[in-house]
């Protein structure tokens, strides 16, 4: 199949789910029960401030009119004014995206960098003490909470040991780094054994496919059997279940910023629920909707070029 | 000297049901240049006989006990680093489905070449690309030169089947373990791949032990033929001797199965009764009475040896000189 | 004629047969072990009420923060209030909001995702747009959305990780049905005229449990640790309420001082996820090898 009909095709699979997206943050809003423009702005708020509000927010309008009004900022970058903060959600959620964004990647780099040789030593030894030792650990760390985890990670390399910093983001390159360390460290202890569950499965399946059984019979090494039949094709599995769990991955920085009180969005989010902020809210949610679906068509791309069948013509 | 001796093999899987025996006390040998039948239903233990020579019996079953002597040693007792240098090189494999024995990511050329690269058969990649275009070109693939570097998914079965055989004579192995070689392809391409490797064979020289399940495959190219049942060989002869006359009820059974052009219009197929045993706890004696119209007592105590019932050929049935031409349709009556 | 020889059962001595099979305990280790502290578990929840020597809400403020001991096993928090106790009770509410919040979307995903791979054509459309459209959220954001929606509170976070939670089940069952609709027996109860329902319920359903009972094993821990999650970030359970979360929440301005009140909690939730993945991986391999 060629790659721009792949392109093509997937870029069209994405956009029902991309209307289905913007009309449930649409309807983050509409379904609050009770008035939402009371909501956002206390009970003490005068009858001006509240209808001036609902205007701005084009409630007084029929729904359809309101989801167009909608749509049509959206594509604008519009995304409406921040109740707490007095500034245009955008503008806030652009200042505050790197920090989330870094995070993520620097999480997803570790997650990949100690999973995948540990898969492999698993699958390739399966039964073996390492299979067990590495199983044991994972089926461990996949039942601490991220935000237990990341305090204890806190008090002892930030307070007790003071290796790391307690809190925020720090500038330039290396002090970012050393900032996101224990954040990306708490996330990779919670994504590593998911990735690690289903990556060795994967590998294991691909050790007893019948193309590695053939191999076999070549008299391979062990080492060139599994550097060229299982690898090569166990990268492609690696693609894909890091897309399909990234988004477990994004809703990990919700509670690690949180803890480590970094200046992201997921801290964003969090907050602005206690200060009923629903502009800021539906903002959030969307650029996170829009994120998980950029991702995937980022891996499923990557596992287009990564596997011969699709071609380039 | 035969190129390989097999000598009471034994290979047992542990099950949650029990140990099969899935290859019980088989032996044969196959000369040199010999194109050698193994024949029998699924589940019979062709595969796993050719597994167990090959070290490949998948854990957690073992070669539990016999020999394999292939050019002096015993193979059941070598550590994989030593098999590996067999396999491929000495002995080679040409397995059923061969589109997926390749692996869909890595180009045509780099797949047969492989065994010539790990064995030093080639010393460089220039050396072993045309080394593979010449076998490419052996097995009938057209335009090697151009194909080398195309995946498996731009192959047809049939040429998937040729590129797997091109990739077993790479190092030039004295003997090819074929399983079931044509069982996934098409009729007309079965033929074409069939004489293929009868001709290779023929014009290399080589020995070839050919598995399968259908009696039309061993005619045409087998010298002799052993029939397997169960796990164990019910009998083994040269091929001609075995359509002539078999010496066992379950061979007649399988060329009863068979339908004959030469027959009568209004001829019925008669299938064997009953169903192949359960391998953890199999019949005692000997192992096919329960669906035998010939079974008697002694049948069904102790364990009937292959004994040579006539020259040069083998049987496990007792009473095999009570075998007639209709004793199966008879028993259908 | 040959006499063929009679041998008598092989006197050729055979590797020790037993010795191939692994053992129960191999084979079912980590099930029965996971069975085991489970039940622990969920008897001492059960009964928790017998069982704490204090009540979890009762404050005395003349007795904060005390060290593990005699008295009190856990220690108390900062209100005096014995952590044993709230830890038990918390244990309770935590496996039954775990056991309901996988049950619900169980049900619900089970049924959208039958009649979307059953019956196809429009309604698979729709459910899986639907699907795909949920899926796209990660699965804390979507339930913060809802909750932020609906308030926090116990009931929001029932409903949001409800909401939440379904689309995997759909997906799961949906693509069983639609292999075991192909299968010969269903051909066969079509081609008997039997109804829908009873198709879907006697013979489909069967066979498509399986795999969704597999991944509930893995999602209820999952929706464990999740409930904690939100209400440590203060939008699940309300305090003064014994829960892991809050606990954790509350003990976050003393973990230098009271380290108990933060270690004891994590490690019950760390506890119960064990035994629940140890169970629940034992399961699905018991059923796996059932085939």
């Amino acid at each position: 199949m060629n790659m721009i009909t792949f392109l093509r095709k997937r870029l069209l699979q994405m956009l029902p789910v991309l209307f289905g997206i913007v009309l449930i943050v649409f309807m983050v809003v509409r379904l609050i029960p009770g008035d939402p423009a009371r909501i956002m702005l206390g009970i003490r708020a005068s009858d001006e401030k509240l209808a001036a509000l609902r205007t701005e927010l084009g409630l007084d309008l029929p729904i359809w009119q309101q989801f167009g009004r909608f749509v049509g900022n959206i594509l604008q970058g519009e995304l409406g004014n921040s109740i707490f903060y007095r500034r245009d959600v955008t503008e806030v959620i652009l200042e505050r995206l790197p920090v989330t964004v870094s995070l993520v990647v620097f999480s997803v780099v570790l997650s990949v960098l100690i999973s995948v040789p540990l898969s492999i030593a698993a699958a390739v030894r399966q039964g073996s003490w390492i299979d067990q030792l590495v199983r044991g650990i994972s089926t461990l760390t996949l039942s601490m909470p991220g935000f237990w985890l990341g305090l204890n990670l806190l008090i002892l390399f930030a307070v007790v040991w003071q290796l790391f910093p307690i809190s925020g983001f720090g500038t330039g390159f290396v002090d970012i780094v050393w900032h996101l360390t224990l954040p990306a460290i708490t996330i990779t202890l919670s994504l590593t054994p998911i990735l690690i569950r289903t990556l060795r499965a994967s590998l294991i399946e691909i050790m007893h496919a019948p193309h590695v059984e053939f191999a076999r019979t070549k008299g391979l090494s062990e080492g060139r059997l599994i550097r060229r039949h299982v690898l090569r094709n166990g990268l492609m599995a690696t693609v894909t279940i890091l897309g399909v769990n990234i988004g477990w991955l994004m809703g990990g920085t919700v509670v690690v910023e949180y803890v480590f009180s970094l200046p992201g969005i997921g801290a964003l989010i969090v907050s602005s629920i206690s200060a009923r902020d629903y502009p800021m809210i539906q903002g959030i949610a969307l650029i996170f909707g829009l994120l998980v679906i950029l991702i995937n068509l980022l891996t499923d791309l990557l596992y287009a070029a990564l596997d011969p069948r699709v071609s380039y013509d | 000297m035969p190129i390989l001796d097999v000598q009471h093999l034994t290979t047992q899987i542990p099950t949650a049901r029990g140990i099969l025996t899935v290859v019980d006390d088989v032996s044969f040998a196959v000369e040199a240049g010999e194109c050698f039948g193994l024949v029998g239903e699924s589940g019979s233990g062709k595969s796993m006989t050719v597994k167990s020579i090959l070290g490949l019996v998948p854990a957690p079953g073992r070669v539990t006990g016999g020999a394999v002597i292939h050019d002096g040693t015993d193979l059941t007792r070598l550590p994989q680093k030593a098999m590996n240098r067999i396999r491929g090189s000495a002995i080679a494999a040409i397995v059923q489905d061969a589109a997926s024995a390749l692996n869909p990511v890595l180009r045509i050329g780099h797949q047969v070449a492989e065994a010539m690269l790990e064995h030093g058969i080639a010393r460089t990649r220039a050396e072993a690309r045309a080394r593979v275009i010449d076998l490419m070109a052996k097995v009938g693939i057209p335009a090697p030169g151009a194909r080398i570097d195309d995946y498996p998914h731009q192959f047809s079965g049939g040429m998937c089947q040729r590129v797997v055989i091109a990739a077993a004579l790479s190092c030039n192995p004295g003997l090819i373990l074929a399983d079931e070689p044509t069982t996934a392809l098409d009729v007309t391409i079965q033929d074409q791949i069939l004489k293929l490797l009868v001709a290779l064979q023929q014009d290399l020289g080589l020995s070839l032990i050919l598995v399968t399940h259908d009696m039309g495959v061993v005619a045409q190219t087998c010298q002799r033929v052993a029939v397997m049942y169960a796990g164990q060989i019910v009998e083994m002869v040269a091929t001609p001797e075995l359509f002539r006359q078999p010496r066992h009820p379950y061979t007649m059974g399988l060329l009863n199965c068979v339908p004959r052009i030469d027959g009568p219009e209004t001829a019925r197929l008669t299938p064997i009764p009953g169903a192949p045993p359960d391998l953890a706890h199999p019949p005692a004696g000997c192992r096919f009475h329960p669906r035998c119209p010939l079974a008697t007592d002694a049948c069904r105590a102790g364990r009937p040896a292959l004994t040579e019932v006539a020259p040069g050929h083998f049987s496990r049935c007792i009473r095999q000189d009570a075998l007639t031409a209709d004793m199966w349709e008879a028993a259908h009556v | 004629m040959t006499e063929a020889a009679i041998v008598a059962p092989s006197d050729r001595p055979r590797p020790e047969l037993a010795a191939m099979r692994p053992s129960v305990w191999r084979r079912h280790g980590g099930l029965i072990t996971g069975a085991g502290i489970l039940a622990l578990i969920l008897l001492a929840s059960i009964f928790a009420n017998y069982l704490s020597p204090y009540d979890p809400l009762q404050q005395n403020l003349r007795n904060t923060m005390q060290l593990p001991g005699w008295d009190h096993p856990f220690g108390t928090d900062n209100f005096g209030r014995d952590i044993f106790s709230r830890v038990l009770h918390a244990a309770k509410l935590d496996l039954m909001i775990g056991f309901l919040c996988v049950l619900f979307p169980w049900i619900l995903g089970s049924v959208l995702g039958g009649i979307a791979g059953y019956f196809g054509g429009i309604a698979d459309t729709i459910i899986m747009r639907v699907v795909d459209t949920f899926s796209a959220f990660p699965f804390l954001v979507m339930v913060i959305g809802i909750i932020a929606i609906l308030g926090p509170g116990l009931i929001s976070m029932y409903i949001a990780l409800t909401l939440a939670g379904w689309s995997m089940y759909a997906r799961i069952v949906r693509a069983e049905v639609l292999v075991v609709k192909k299968a010969e027996y269903v051909l066969a109860a079509r081609a008997l005229g039997f109804g829908h329902g009873r198709i879907m319920f006697r013979h489909i359903l069967p066979n498509v449990i399986t795999p969704t009972i597999i991944f509930a094993m893995t999602d209820i821990v999952l929706v464990i640790l999740s409930t904690t999650s939100l209400s440590f970030l203060g939008l699940g359970v309300r305090p003064p309420t014994a829960e892991w979360g809050i606990m954790i929440s509350e003990a976050r301005g003393f973990i230098l001082t009271a380290w108990w009140m933060v270690t004891l909690p994590g490690l019950a939730i760390v506890l119960v996820g064990l035994a629940l993945s140890l169970f629940g991986d034992g399961v699905a391999k018991w059923l796996r090898e059932r085939g």
